[in-house]
Parts: C-alpha cells; structure tokens; sequence
C-alpha cells in the first residue's frame, strides 16, 4: 500500500510526505514519536490521505485507520488483562475487528513472529522485554494491517535481538508485503535497516528520500544537526581530507577492506 | 584500600540470579552491561529496595533490609526514565510535588524551588506542561529531583537510550562533574557500550556472572567475548581493534578524525 500524505495538520505541525509500498521507512528527529502516533492515527491531525491513487478524506479516514497498527515502545498493563490471550481479545472486542475464528487468528499471529501459541496462556508480566516486543507485534499483526508503526523498537534489545527483529520485519514486508515504520533517533540502526527515511525539523518533514542517499549529504545533515551514522561520517572524512578512494558501505567488514586496500 | 559501598553476596533470584556476587566501589562512576535478561534491571530493582534478597545485600556495611525506608532514600535515589507523569502537570507543579515529600522545613520549600531550578538549568521550562518537554528534559528534571538530597548513591537504569549522541554526552559529562563534586557513586545500567566510555569501571554480567570488568576501554577491547553475548562495540571501539588485529594500527583510537589522520597522512 502507497501512501501520499498532503498538508497534514496537528496543532503546529504541517506535514506532507509518502510512505513508499513494502518499504522499510525511518522516522528522526525532534517529534518523531508525535509523527509517528499521527500516522498511525493514534493522534488525529487534519488533512488529504492518498492511498494507491485514491484520495480519502475526513470521514472515510477510519478506512486506512483500521489499516495501520502502532507498537508502542512498551507495553501497557491494565490489571484486568493477566495473559497474552486476554490482552488480545480485548484488542479485538476494543477494536471491532471482524475475525471470524479469533483463536485461530491469534495463534496465526504468534506463529508469524515464531512464538508457540502455548504463549498465549503466557501471563503477561513473566515475558522479557524481547518477548514483550514479538509479543506487541503478534497483537498489532490481529488487524491484518498493511502498515505498522514502531515507536522506538529497538530499546532494550541486544544485537541478537535486534538481528531478529531486523529478520522479522523484512519478513513482514517481503512476505506479507507491508510497510515498515521505525522511529528512533539512532542514526547507527537507520542507516543499517531502512530503505526510506523521513527526517523531522521545524514542525514539518524538513526532507525525505532513500536512505542511501540521504544519509549520504553529510555536509547537509551535520548543518541541519541532524546525526549521521559513524560509518558514513568516517568515509566522508576520509574522502573528504585525503581523497581516499573507499566507498560507503553498511557492514564495517567492508570497510576494512576498503581501509587495507587503500593505505 | 578503599572499603566497597556495595557488596552482593550468593545473592539468588529464581530464573534470574544464582549464587551472584558483585561488589562496587565507593565514589565510582560504575556502568553495568550485559544481553537481555541479564539482570540488569534487577539489581537496580535489588538497590532500590523494590525486590527482597534475604540478607545477601549490605549497603554501607550494612544489610539492606535494616534501613528504613526514609534513611535510605537520603542516601540512594533511583531514576528509572518508565516513571509515570502526570499529563497536564506543568514543570513547576511536578518539581514542587516532589520538593513537598523532602526532609526539608516548610518555610524553605520555596526559596529551595529557586535554588533547585536555576542549579538544573529548568527556568525555561517552568511554565511548560511536562508533557511537551523532550526525553532529555524530561531525565534532567528526574535527576535534578533525584540528585537533590545530595545522596551517596545514584542508580540509573538505562536512561539514555532514547537519545541522540549530542545529549547523551552532554548528560554524561554532567553526572560525571556532579560525581566528583559531591563525592557520590553512580551506578547505570546500559545496552550500549558507547555510554559506558566516560565511566571508570565497567561490569558486563551475563549467566549470573560476571564476564568481564575494568576500565571501559580495555573491557571493550575483547571484540569476540562482547559480540558472542549479544553486545555491540562502539563504532570507533570496533573499527580501532579489528584494525589492530590486521596490523595496520599500532593502538586503540577513539578520535575519528585523529583516525583518519594515523591512516591516510
């Protein structure tokens, strides 16, 4: 699913961008967590959606609401909801969701993220954190979303985690064809893992674009104070002071070679 | 040789901790590390008297089950960034609530507000709810609180993941000038080795022990170890050893341009 977002307006915020088809798109700077929540309409900011071609406006909004789901950076508790189950049959009675076999589609989901369906007996507070997180993906995946928003996802996971989670969501949109959102300002885990990137500044998508191009103006995000990513910032200080003929690469084996060949 | 302010002895929590030693150092700067479900937070939790440990932690030479809850929260004081606020509260009122629950008398709350906000840099945030404010804000209004009664012992678990590198070392050079300052020991937890650079000790703890410890850049130095838990050097960190292992450097250099410079000049 293609998004086009026009003239999107939240108190002092405008914004106007395209979330690409089954694209891994990363959200920075200052109002990420905001934006975030606005595309996933967990906030409700006033403007024209255009969805594969076809404008949607006002009161027909609710037809790409219910096709977005938000993952929060954690989990909250409610007192009543012991066991992953509970939580997720009252996701599905909270948001309506027409499943036909709602069981079946709960184990489906756990399935996608590779967690036996004996979790949904889990109680909730006994996960750890990289549970939680496969966990609040498997309840965000109930409403057959084509797009889902991460707010932070990589805090709290180590790199073996977070190679998992990089697994998964490639996955989801490889597979399954659905679009990727990540917001974090951890340029390092940008760079690496995304395909697209939004960057924030002044109330507004100050720039957008394929993240191996963006993140390439280094002279231009170090003005605008944005972070670049350290590998980026060492090739273009090497290019930049000595001429050094290296290229830019994600994996810092590769640059090492790069570095052997050319001292 | 300087007595140890923590010592954690055969201290056991199923699932978690067995038979778990560990001891720190009194006015250190100490980060903690490991992989997921490593304990980390645990021993914050441990620390702030929020889990019993069946007299296997003494705090000051003393078991931590016999202080009260007041004598010991002037002297260690927690600041875990999940901590609930209240929506509509401006700065102002939040600071005030919490000055209210301080051992100091009545008539000086107000006059020790001034003091507070003008020590913390928050007099440009007064006004504003505490909801608007940034992540960074938001975790130097929860250390100005926290750092107030001036304890000895400050336990941080994992506040600086949400922020941008600019922040993080600016919030690192500042507890660590308030560390020496005031004589006190910090203790945080991390995932990410680059935090643990400006401290003077680092544990990485993993299977209820302890893997590695010393000074931060020579624990970072053990690539393999730290990349087999689960744990990612710092990008300079990593770069400067594998380079070393190749021969093409002579010694660990964590400055980039100093780096491209030892390179290419």
């Amino acid at each position: 699913m293609e998004i086009i977002v026009q003239n999107i307006n939240y108190q002092d915020w405008n914004l106007d961008f395209c979330l690409p088809d089954a694209s891994i798109v990363g959200i920075t700077g200052e109002g990420k967590s905001l934006v975030s929540k606005i595309i996933s309409f967990q906030i409700i900011g006033m403007g024209t959606w255009i969805v594969n071609g076809e404008k949607i406006e006002n009161e027909n909004l609710y037809k790409i609401a219910k096709k977005i789901s938000y993952v929060s950076k954690d989990l909250y508790y409610y007192p009543y909801l012991r066991t992953v189950k509970e939580y997720m049959n009252e996701i599905i009675k909270y948001n309506k969701l027409q499943i036909r076999d709602p069981d079946k589609k709960e184990r489906d989901s756990l399935k996608i993220v590779n967690l036996p369906s004996s979790y949904l007996e889990r109680e909730l507070f006994t996960l750890s954190s990289s549970e939680k997180k496969l966990v609040q993906i498997a309840m965000s995946l109930l409403s057959n979303p084509e797009i889902i928003v991460f707010d932070e996802p990589f805090l709290n996971l180590d790199l073996h985690q977070e190679k998992k989670f990089y697994m998964l969501i490639t996955r989801l949109k490889e597979q399954y064809h659905k679009t990727i959102v990540l917001a974090t300002n951890n340029s390092n885990l940008l760079y690496k893992y995304t395909t697209d990137m939004l960057f924030l500044k002044k109330h507004r998508v100050f720039f957008y674009g394929p993240t191996s191009d963006v993140y390439l103006r280094v002279s231009y995000l170090t003005k605008n104070k944005f972070e670049v990513p350290d590998i980026v910032n060492f090739t273009y200080k090497a290019k930049k002071k000595y001429q050094v003929k290296i290229d830019y690469h994600k994996d810092i084996r590769d640059i090492i070679k790069d570095i052997y060949k050319h001292i | 040789m300087k007595e140890n302010i923590i010592e954690i002895k055969e201290l056991t929590i199923p699932k978690i901790f067995e038979n778990f030693n560990i001891s720190f150092a009194e006015n250190k700067f100490i980060t903690i590390s490991g992989p997921n479900n490593c304990g980390k937070t645990t021993l914050i939790r441990i620390l702030s008297k929020k889990i019993s440990t069946k007299d296997s932690v003494m705090v000051r030479s003393k078991k931590i089950e016999d202080y009260k809850p007041i004598e010991y929260s002037s002297m260690v004081q927690v600041v875990i960034p999940k901590e609930m606020f209240f929506q509509e509260e401006t700065v102002e009122e939040f600071i005030k609530r919490h000055i209210e629950n301080l051992n100091i008398k009545k008539e000086e709350k107000p006059q020790q507000y001034t003091l507070l906000v003008k020590k913390f840099k928050l007099e440009k945030f007064q006004k504003n709810k505490m909801i608007e404010l940034e992540d960074s804000t938001l975790l130097r209004i929860q250390l100005a609180i926290s750092l107030y009664e001036r304890p000895k012992i400050l336990l941080l678990d994992n506040v600086l993941a949400e922020m941008s590198k600019l922040e993080k070392k600016q919030i690192l050079k500042e507890l660590k000038e308030f560390q020496l300052e005031n004589n006190m020991t910090i203790i945080m937890t991390t995932m990410n080795l680059e935090e643990t650079l400006e401290s003077d000790y680092l544990y990485i703890i993993a299977d209820s022990k302890i893997i590695l410890e010393g000074a931060p850049q020579q624990v970072l130095e053990h690539d393999n170890v730290l990349n087999k838990l689960g744990l990612e050097l710092p990008f300079m960190m990593d770069l400067s050893v594998k380079l070393r292992d190749y021969d093409v450097l002579k010694e660990i250099e964590l400055d980039m341009d100093r780096m491209v410079e030892k390179l290419w000049k």
